[in-house]
């Protein structure tokens, strides 16, 4: 009797299982590291024109989560501003990596659970050097990248030519986090475009923002010569991905363009 | 948290007198050091499984004491803005209260593309980054830097042949996705004496 009650209490549980009404609490899925990878990006551009002399846009602070475990990471995802201009001996951009930049944003690079560690999200700074005689500007002698302790939330990153050296400077907020050590005239063509994008490395990775709480850019803003800072009036939408990273664009509430990045959930 | 370093210089060097004995003088002896790992600091993660309390394991493999910096990798950071002074000048702030292997450990859990990596060269240095700190971002005014790290005494950890990410522009056209880009540089990680907080990296 005792046994054929046991049967009957696991014939229920397996049917319970199968019809789906107990189920194993959802599990965020480790999704691998794909090979090789590739640069996934969502988020907007401006054109290329003489006028823009630096680019700087604010971004929410969201953790994305990267393939592998939150432990192990070996993703990246970012989310930055950057001032772009093609090579002045390339100046319709025929050879990408012939392009110069300066950007600033955070990002996660490593796990964020390793206690004694510093937790994987830094802000950073990434820009060439003068590079338009060497074939490329992304090899090892042509980019320099600083990393730099985690941001405390949104954050307006600038990145712009500075009138008294007329080296581009790179900030987060008001922290200095680097500048180009030349003068790109001569080097940059003399159209620059901003960029505010979210970026990984693999599909695996997330893009900044889901969609219950995506990640917003506003103050989408652009330098004049003289110093003067404006909205963008116009940004063109840039995307990767058809369908697992998404864009939506809004009017903040300060004035200019703005938009929104998630990443759907697997 | 519990870092499980301690005595492992103690153990890499009998091993090493170990190897010796039997003649194996030129192998240099490799241990796995657990680190042992909990409670979770980072912002809540959305979409992250991770729940406060996690622990989790990594292995840092250990092969040699790395030696001092050496007066190119200074004369390197100097041309990037990052002064470096060791020796005497840099003893004499004081005995750093986070020992040097944490400060490896610290350094290579940075990043992903640190992680199980062997720095080249570790030294214990009074550290100014001259182009790092709060300014005015206003382009038509003087940056007016206030330093973030000046004369601080600071571990510089530096790792060589690090495959780092290249970020740089979208370009628009139908080439999306592009291939990732990586170069290769060597890259120091400034870790302070005193708190253990990691301060800086950057590629040279």
């Amino acid at each position: 009797m005792r046994r054929r009650s046991l049967r009957l209490v696991l014939l229920s549980l397996l049917l319970l299982v199968g019809s789906g009404v107990w189920a194993a609490p959802p599990a965020v899925a480790a999704r691998s590291c794909e090979s090789p990878s590739m640069s996934y990006f969502e988020g907007a551009y401006s054109a290329y024109v003489t006028s823009v002399f630096g680019a700087r846009g604010r971004i929410e602070y969201n953790n994305p989560d990267l393939c592998g475990s939150d432990v192990s990471d070996s993703g990246i995802s970012i989310a930055w501003s950057m001032v772009t201009a093609h090579s002045d001996a390339d100046p319709n951009g025929l050879d990408p990596n012939l392009d110069g930049w300066a950007q600033a944003g955070y990002g996660q690079f490593g796990g964020s659970n390793l206690a004694g560690a510093p937790a994987g999200f830094h802000i950073f700074s990434q820009w060439t050097r003068a590079c338009k005689n060497n074939g490329t500007c992304r090899g090892a002698a042509a980019v320099v990248t600083t990393y730099n302790p985690a941001p405390p939330g949104s954050t307006i990153y600038s990145n712009y030519l500075r009138a008294s050296d007329q080296h581009i400077v790179m900030f987060a907020a008001s922290t200095f986090l680097d500048s180009t050590s030349y003068n790109p005239a001569g080097d940059w063509d003399a159209a620059w475009a901003g960029q505010f994008f979210g970026e990984t490395k693999h599909l695996g990775d997330d893009v900044v923002g889901v969609q219950g709480d995506p990640t917003s850019f506003d103050y989408l803003q652009k330098y004049a010569s003289n110093g003067d800072i404006n909205f963008f009036v116009s940004l063109s939408h840039g995307h990767s991905s058809g369908t697992r990273y998404h864009y939506s664009t809004f009017s903040p509430s300060v004035g200019g363009l703005g938009f929104r990045i998630w990443t759907d959930p697997l | 948290m519990s870092l499980e370093l301690d005595g492992w210089r103690r153990v890499l060097h009998r091993r090493a007198g170990i190897l010796a004995a039997v003649g194996a003088a030129a192998a240099v002896a490799s241990i796995v050091v657990v680190i042992t790992l909990a409670s979770p600091s980072g912002p809540t993660n959305h979409l992250s499984p991770d729940t406060p309390g996690q622990a989790a394991a990594l292995k840092i493999a250990v092969d040699a004491l790395p030696p001092p910096l050496t007066q190119t990798t200074i004369q390197a950071m100097q041309a990037q803005g990052t002064e470096v002074t060791v020796g005497a000048a840099a003893t004499a702030l004081g005995a750093p209260a986070v020992d040097e292997s944490t400060a490896i450990a610290t350094a290579a859990l940075g990043f992903y593309f640190t992680q199980g990596k062997q720095p080249a060269e570790v030294s214990l240095a009074s550290v100014t980054v001259t182009d790092y700190g709060k300014g005015n971002p206003d382009p038509n005014a003087p940056t007016d830097l206030k330093l973030y790290i000046q004369d601080r005494p600071s571990w510089v950890v530096v790792f060589d042949d690090v495959q780092l990410p290249v970020f740089g522009p979208y370009v628009p056209g139908p080439n999306q996705p592009t291939n990732a880009n990586y170069y290769t540089a060597r890259l120091f990680v400034l870790i302070d004496a005193q708190t253990g907080e990691f301060l800086r990296a950057e590629s040279l």
